[in-house]
């Protein structure tokens, strides 16, 4: 039954209708055949947040981790 | 300048932030409330709940405090960090021995105990249908009331008191004194239904039934075999140990059903038919005698009765095994000969071993081949048997089951007499704590309750149901105390529904209210006693390899909880016996001092050495934990110099004598002063005229160059050691052996001479007391394999086994394999422990479990029409019948489905969030198992057949 | 100077879940929200794998470079953090990360985004060491303490590393070579150019 009503509504079109169409789908089509060439390159922006202090030096922290690394990452 | 957090800071007196606060700035919270709309109210009760102030850096000064996990039997050291009392952070006990500071899912998110949000918070009781808050004097008042009133009319058999493995080993060594003293033996705990196969097989095969080497020696293994066992999901820290074996190059061989996370990281991986251990152990055997690959030194020395191995052995040509077990025939030989080349090899067993009606042969197969490669008492070989619960060692060692006071002393007079002078009590009046009258007979005598067996927990629910004139006592389980236990851990639900209905009181004594608050359809006389956790008190504990670990106080109890030793006082005092009970402890208020306790039981337990580890020592250890090397777990300088750690047991003779403890069992490459030992002569001397003491085989630096029964007075006497003892150690000592002197000068001689006091052995292949003196395989109860019945029939019925009338050949000779066509097996999930009410009540936990499923093959799914994901039936041929999720893999062979057992408050179909009180809901919910497991029992310690049913699958 | 990696090995991880709730104890991270997680491959069947997967804290930080409010910055010891006052929610950083790890927890009936959440290495964010803002928005500061990721120091197999990579790589390669077996790091070819 379905069937049938569909194919009806489909009579209903005229010829006109169907060019249009047509010349829709053909335009769509061929706008996603184009290429840009030139590949935009994302660069990272700057941080714009708040700065991240730290309590300790870079040197305090590289030394204290590499302890705590001995302590507790190794094969023993 | 700040270089750690955890020092308080002077500006810092910031008020804490609360959770919400958190959610917020992380732009959790402004959707929180709505998110939570959408969720199912046990997580809004969830949110609602964790409120609770989160403490930051410096809202006050930060202790550490080192404690051990409370899931599994690795025993992982914990440091918590306390601030204010609250338990704020946790950090890796990097120093630990045992674990480095690795923990699994579980061990990594203790601190949630801290919070408790879903904990039973007080006292509650049931009053039409209605749970009520009650307070604990008029909780205790009213359930001694009844238990008096029970015991006047039915004896003191008729209450129940099942202890568990969580309790430290204080309060293990006080549940059974305070069950004795009740006048009962019918208490017992998890280790029923856990190991209790393994250590009536290895104690009889060898002395001792516990793990013999250690987690750790395993780095020393040349092959890790491991059966019947998924360390990864149920000990993860133990691949810590095991990886580093298989790194250095030894093969790892898995056999099991199921091809487990332990088993895709095996170098070999062999599926076995469940319930076919013996036929799969005794088709390696076969290559390995066909072959020669046998260590014959160490049989000649060390080993009793292996000719008649050899005789079942023969009957195992590898056509059989195939057909027995599924396994293939080359791939047997691949591993019989991959563990004959790389010795010393460690076995490795769990549940699947242990959980069968033929469990106790299960155990004495494994065992039997470790001996016959020789690859026992050396580092690197070992039976590794697994234990379950974080103490199930501890308590099982101390007695918490009903066929044995502590120290495995068994429930003769003599045994009763020695506890009774420990505790120094008159052993008569201890007589006149029980019933009176006798209703087993032991060679035409009668014989007294005192002196039987009580009624094993896995069957507590036959105490109640079973007809009276049945069970072998006054009447029937009219009162069950469930003391730290999850009743869905158990088979046969439906029965277990109807028997807590039946009985006239239920007491639960746990940190939560479990599933026991909810099955059942009770209205009244039901009542719920909110326990501690060990964070919340302090004491020691054993971990599977036999170390002995002290737990320091992380927090203070939560909400109105008690700890276990406590409540025992509360109860003793209101049934009339806490004079007696507390002789010689101190109480304060009304916490029984937890030293106390530890020296009393040092005082008694001279039979496996749990008499060397005073508290002071094991606080010390704790102290040190550095000093303990990785490997071998001994002490190298520091105050603790020579030490195991843990002091494993045997630790013998009194503190004084300073015993390192015993690192691995029956290893004569050590002195016994230094932890080394032989086997145990705990069988007599000769058997049908055989010498059953060990030739030519001693410990290191012995004095008697052979085999040698165990120690008493008398042998003393007769080698001309008598006067080695002090004055006071020969009164103590005279008529004494080395389990019963409690000066403990006869074991202090004995190792003086370099002798291990309970003799020098050979370990036995054939225990002629138990039912199968040759371990010889048996199909399950509920078997599908008809074809096989005939030639590998289970036991017979028996009339009275542990008080109770016990079903087999009845059960086998219903053929139920064509309504019920697949096997079902069960097992652990890394995120759960036990039953599972604990952990599901850890969100964090939780939330990576969220629903019960059923592991199923495509080939099995497709035929019942389900996919995965789907809701199913499980039915299980006693009629019981669960809902859960189709998990859809080939983890599992087409024909057997796998279901974990740790969820609960499902029921057949039913959702009983509504019988929980409130707040307690644990997060995840879902059907038991076990109310689909069915009968069998194993033929010496009534361990119940979990490895082993059938089932079939129904779309919903 | 040293700079911060994780490793996950994969002939050690056994799926124990352990990293997960040692994240969610550490800072209490919500139900629903895993800024680490398992991945098991080939569940069940010969070659199972797992693979622990959070942050890798990238050299060259696809998040960083989409972030139309560059809210991310990396720290020197190569730690990629964010700031959640800027973030906007806009969910490009989860589409630009190799390893899906920004977390977006639901705000709103209609499941509009909130913030991003993600792994931090334990090493807080743009707030003061060990202050209350720090805390709530971003949890646990450990490497300001002088500790190191807890899922990492917590491991059961001690699969999981976290620490200076030239440490990482020195503890792995001895590994492999006692093992004899490949080096596979696995994400490291994705993450980490340095």
């Amino acid at each position: 039954m379905k069937v049938k009503q569909i194919r009806g509504a489909g009579q209903q079109l005229t010829k006109i209708n169907m060019k249009v169409c047509l010349l829709f789908i053909t335009l769509f089509t061929l706008t996603a055949c184009y290429e840009d060439t030139d590949v935009i390159l994302h660069q990272s922006g700057v941080y714009k947040g708040k700065i991240d202090r730290h309590t300790q030096t870079p040197e305090q922290r590289q030394a204290l981790l590499a302890k705590r690394f001995g302590q507790v990452q190794t094969d023993r | 300048m700040k270089l750690t957090k955890r020092e308080p800071s002077k500006q810092g007196q910031q008020a804490g932030v609360n959770r919400r606060v958190f959610l917020k700035g992380s732009g959790i919270a402004a959707g929180g409330a709505a998110f939570l709309s959408l969720l199912p109210t046990a997580m809004i009760q969830k949110a609602e709940a964790s409120e609770g102030k989160r403490h930051a850096y410096d809202d006050g000064e930060i202790t550490k405090v080192r404690s051990v996990c409370s899931h599994c039997s690795v025993g992982c050291g914990v440091v918590a960090e306390v601030q204010n009392g609250v338990w704020i952070g946790q950090e890796p006990s990097f120093e630990h021995p045992f674990n480095l500071g690795s923990h699994c899912a579980k061990g990594a998110s203790l601190r949630e105990h801290g919070h408790g949000d879903k904990r039973l918070k007080y006292p509650m009781k049931k009053v039409a249908g209605k749970w009520q808050r009650v307070s604990w004097e008029q909780a205790i008042e009213e359930i001694g009331d009844k238990m008096l009133s029970i015991r006047e009319q039915s004896g003191p058999d008729s209450v129940y008191w099942l202890g568990s493995a969580k309790h430290s080993n204080e309060q293990a060594y006080l549940f059974r004194k305070f069950a004795s003293l009740w006048g009962t033996n019918n208490v017992d705990h998890q280790a029923r239904i856990c190991h209790s196969t393994t250590v009536a097989g290895v104690a009889n095969t060898w002395g001792y039934g516990a793990m013999t080497n250690s987690y750790n020696d395993i780095h020393n293994a040349k092959a890790i075999f491991i059966i019947g066992a998924n360390p990864a999901e149920a000990h993860p820290v133990s691949l810590q140990h095991i990886f580093r074996a298989k790194e250095k190059g030894a093969p790892i061989i898995v056999v099991d059903p199921r091809f487990t996370r332990t088993a895709a990281h095996a170098d070999q991986f062999i599926s076995i038919r469940p319930g076919s251990d013996v036929a799969f152990v005794w088709g390696m055997l076969w290559h390995i005698f066909q072959n020669g690959w046998e260590d014959q030194e160490f049989i000649n020395q060390r080993v009793y009765g292996l000719d008649e191995i050899r005789k079942e052995v023969a009957k195992w040509a590898p056509d059989e095994v195939e057909r027995v077990t599924g396994a293939k025939q080359a791939d047997v030989l691949q591993a019989a000969k991959t563990m004959a080349d790389h010795r010393p090899g460690t076995f490795i067993w769990c549940m699947g071993g242990t959980q069968h009606t033929t469990g106790n042969n299960n155990t004495r197969a494994y065992c039997i081949f470790q001996l016959v490669l020789g690859n026992m008492g050396v580092s690197g070989g070992g039976t590794n048997i697994f234990r379950g619960h974080d103490n199930v060692q501890g308590a099982t060692d101390l007695g918490v089951l009903s066929h044995t006071l502590p120290g495995y002393y068994g429930l003769s007079e003599g045994a009763w007499k020695h506890w009774s002078k420990v505790w120094d009590l008159d052993h008569e009046w201890v007589k006149s704590r029980f019933d009176q009258s006798s209703y087993e007979q032991e060679g035409g005598k009668p014989v007294s309750t005192m002196h039987t067996k009580g009624i094993p927990m896995s069957r507590w629910i036959d105490g109640v149901l079973e007809d009276k004139e049945n069970i072998a006592q006054k009447d029937n389980v009219r009162a069950m105390v469930l003391w730290g236990h999850a009743p869905n851990s158990q088979t046969r639900g439906p029965e277990m529904k109807t028997a807590m209905e039946k009985l006239d009181l239920m007491v639960v004594v746990d940190p939560y209210p479990t599933v026991s608050a909810v099955m059942s359809e009770r209205q009244d006389g039901l009542y719920l006693l909110p326990a501690s956790t060990q964070f919340e008190t302090y004491g020691s504990l054993s971990s599977s390899n036999r170390s002995m670990q002290w737990r320091h106080k992380i927090i203070d109890p939560l909400f109105e909880s008690k700890p276990d030793h406590v409540i025992m006082h509360k109860f003793a005092t209101k049934l009339g016996f806490a004079e007696q009970l507390f002789k010689h402890i101190k109480v304060n208020g009304e916490e029984p001092l937890i030293e106390d306790i530890t020296r009393e039981f040092n005082k008694g337990m001279w039979s496996i050495g749990y008499t060397g580890q005073t508290p002071e020592r094991m606080k010390l250890q704790s102290e040190n934990l550095h000093t303990f090397d990785k490997t071998t777990l001994k002490a190298e300088g520091g105050p603790c110099d020579g030490e195991y750690y843990g002091l494993p047991w045997p630790c013998w003779g009194t503190a004084e004598m300073k015993h390192p403890g015993t690192p691995l069992l029956y290893d004569t490459s050590k002195s016994v002063a230094e932890g080394g030992l032989t086997f145990r002569a705990r069988f007599g001397v000769e058997h049908d005229g055989d010498n059953l003491l060990a030739e030519g085989s001693f410990s290191a630096g012995s004095e008697i160059k052979d085999g040698y029964p165990e120690f008493t007075a008398n042998m003393l006497k007769k080698l001309g050691w008598w006067d080695d003892l002090t004055t006071d150690e020969k009164v103590a000592a005279e008529d004494k052996n080395w389990k019963t002197d409690l000066s403990g000068g006869i074991q202090r001689v004995a190792i003086k001479h370099g002798c291990a006091p309970f003799g020098n052995a050979k370990a036995r292949a054939v225990v002629w007391e138990f039912p199968d003196p040759v371990p010889i395989h048996r199909e399950a109860l509920y078997t599908n394999r008809r074809d096989l019945v005939e030639k590998y029939p289970t036991y017979e019925d028996r009339r009275s086994f542990y008080r109770l009338p016990t079903r087999y050949g009845s059960i086998q000779a219903q053929d139920f394999s064509k309504d019920y066509p697949l096997i079902m097996t069960s097992g652990r999930l890394v995120e759960y422990e036990g039953g599972g009410e604990e952990t599901r009540s850890n969100p964090w936990l939780a939330e990576l479990q969220q629903d019960m499923f059923v592991e199923v093959h495509p080939g099995d799914a497709n035929d019942v029409g389900v996919q995965h994901g789907d809701q199913i039936w499980v039915d299980g041929p006693e009629g019981g019948s669960i809902k859960v999720m189709a998990f859809v893999t080939r983890r599992v062979e087409r024909g057997v489905v796998f279901m974990p057992f740790h969820f609960g408050g499902h029921y057949q179909g039913k959702d009983l969030t509504d019988k929980y009180p409130k707040g307690t809901v644990p997060y995840v919910l879902g059907e038991s198992c076990n109310t689909v497991f069915t009968y069998g029992y194993d033929s010496v310690t009534q361990m119940q057949e979990t490895k082993v049913s059938l089932c079939r699958l129904r779309a919903v | 100077m040293a700079r911060m990696k994780f490793l996950c090995d994969e002939e050690r991880c056994i799926e124990c879940n352990a990293c997960v709730t040692a994240c969610k104890n550490e800072h209490e991270v919500p139900w629903g929200v895993n800024r680490r997680r398992v991945v098991t491959m080939d569940d069940g069947e010969p070659g199972e794998k797992s693979i622990s997967v959070a942050c890798m804290h990238c050299s060259d930080a696809p998040c960083q470079a989409v972030c139309p409010v560059d809210c991310f910055y990396t720290t020197n010891d190569g730690v990629v953090l964010h700031d959640k006052d800027m973030c906007i929610g806009c969910g490009y950083c989860l589409y630009a990360c190799p390893f899906g790890a920004p977390q977006y927890p639901q705000e709103g009936a209609f499941g509009a985004r909130g913030k991003m959440d993600k792994c931090t290495f334990c090493a807080g964010g743009p707030e003061e060491d060990h202050s209350h803002e720090e805390l709530e928005k971003y949890g646990r500061n450990r490497l300001a303490e002088g500790k190191l990721p807890l899922c990492a120091e917590m491991c059961s197999t001690k699969s999981l590393l976290a620490g200076d990579g030239d440490m990482v790589s020195d503890l792995f390669r001895n590994r492999v070579i006692r093992r004899e077996g490949e080096a596979n790091t696995w994400g490291w070819a994705t993450a980490y150019k340095d």
